[in-house]
């Protein structure tokens, strides 16, 4: 844990206008601000270090890849339980607030995992994020979930609209995967 | 302690390091020479586990280096990189908390000798330190690390000449507890003065390594009009040429003109020939 708490004081110290700006705007008890706040979130984050030429600071201490990686992965999920909790009182007091949450999660999971693969393949991270989430917006918006000519499964695991839950957190989970997986072997290096 | 044998990387198909070999032992501060683009940084990134290596192996501490998961192995490393970035709202102070907090062996004391000793200010933003006091700053992170391999990136660039002399006295008496170090520079007249071994690149290739006194024992340096029968030439130095033989000729040479001689090589004693 010694690792990880350098690693949140260094975040926290480095960015800390932007983060808490965005902390924030995920207080909000809605779908729709957590979403904006998570995305801004994911951009300030270690994909910005990389793509700052910032991550080799961090790898030159006793930090691994792996433990970078992880270490993000629960700052950041950290980051919006808290602010979740901290804005639960103004939220409606039923269980659709909690799904809130884990439809958060699973959007952070999947946009984070989504940007630091892109990352470490050397793309940019902000265009990587743009333009995931207009496919996002674009792929999410047709066709529908029921089984007919317009289905289009796309719909039940796209990390904004997640028209099922368990889909789309599977799709998460699968991206996270192959985001560690590029994150550990090429970690944008140049 | 450390073996670094056949090592590769490329970067978008250039080749960057194609056959880098070198050993370092306890007590040893091994001086890594070449000229710019010759793959020192690529090394040093890849032993430190910034990047991860095409091909070849790195042992450090008797155990096979793996850039994803050695976090044990990081806390004996320390590092000063080439470029002399740092974390920008750092302070003095939250450097050497995050230093203390990352390396078991973080020695306090040396750390607040240093500071009085050298003046820093910790309260104020190691960003905002000069280029040479960052330097200095990083260096003396490393020292108070403890770890067991320093790895040093120009540690005496833009230190004035009397603060030069004490971190090479530093680094001397520091690797005298069984510790090592490997210092990129282009330093050579400096080198001689607190390098015990060396290792030239070019090329992304180890053209020659071994400890500086067997260097200068196996080589001589001829100057113009005297002949010599057995060796074989290394390159120019000046007016003077390189071989490597154990022949009773010419003069022995200084570190800095074996690393000119190497770098030199035999294509710019060509040049000269014509």
């Amino acid at each position: 844990m010694r690792e990880f708490d350098v690693y949140v004081k260094k975040q926290l110290l480095e960015k800390f206008p932007s983060m808490v700006f965005f902390f924030v705007v995920t207080m909000i008890p809605n779908y729709g601000a957590k979403v904006f706040g998570v995305f801004f979130l994911i951009l300030f984050s270690l994909a910005s270090d990389v793509r700052q030429k910032r991550l080799d600071l961090l790898l030159y201490l006793p930090l691994t890849r792996k433990q970078i990686f992880w270490f993000e992965y629960l700052f950041l999920s950290l980051l919006i339980s808290i602010s979740f909790f901290v804005g639960l009182p103004f939220a409606e007091r039923n269980v659709t607030v909690f799904v809130i949450l884990l439809k958060s999660l699973i959007f952070l999971w999947a946009y984070l995992s989504i940007v630091l693969s892109a990352v470490s393949v050397g793309f940019d991270p902000f265009a990587a994020a743009f333009l995931f989430l207009l496919f996002d917006l674009v792929m999410g918006s047709i066709g529908s979930t029921k089984l007919s000519v317009s289905f289009n499964p796309y719909r039940l695991v796209s990390p904004l609209r997640q028209e099922s839950i368990l889909a789309s957190f599977i799709f998460a989970v699968g991206l996270t995967c192959v985001s560690y997986r590029l994150f550990t072997t090429r970690g944008g290096e140049r | 302690m450390i073996r670094v044998e056949h090592l590769r990387k490329n970067f978008s198909g250039k080749q960057v390091l194609s056959d880098v070999s070198f050993s370092v032992e306890p007590n040893s501060i091994l001086a890594l020479v070449g000229p710019n683009g010759a793959g020192k940084t690529t090394t040093v990134r890849c032993v430190t586990g910034v990047l991860k290596p095409d091909g070849g192996s790195i042992t450090l501490f008797d155990a096979k280096f793996d850039h994803v998961d050695s976090h044990i192995v990081k806390q004996r490393i320390a590092v000063v990189p080439e470029e002399r970035t740092v974390f920008r709202n750092f302070t003095g102070s939250d450097y050497a908390q995050l230093w203390s907090s990352l390396y078991p062996g973080w020695d306090e004391s040396t750390f607040s000798n240093f500071v009085a000793r050298y003046g820093f200010d910790l309260s104020q933003k190691v960003e905002s330190y000069s280029i040479g006091m960052k330097t200095l700053f990083l260096v003396g992170l490393c020292i108070c690390s403890q770890a067991d391999l320093l790895i040093l990136d120009e540690p005496t660039q833009h230190l004035d000449p009397t603060v030069r002399l004490e971190v090479m006295s530093l680094l001397k008496g520091y690797v005298d507890d069984g510790r090592s170090a490997i210092v990129c520079s282009h330093e050579i007249f400096e080198l001689e003065e607190y390098a015990t071994h060396l290792a030239i690149m070019k090329e992304g290739r180890i053209i020659y390594a071994d400890s500086i006194d067997a260097a200068k024992e196996k080589h001589r340096l001829i100057e113009r009009g005297e002949t010599f029968e057995k060796g074989e030439i290394i390159g120019l130095v000046g007016q003077a040429m390189l071989v490597r033989t154990d022949a009773d000729i010419g003069r022995f040479p200084k570190l800095s003109e074996i690393v000119v001689g190497y770098l030199a090589g035999k294509s710019e004693r060509k040049l000269a020939l014509k």
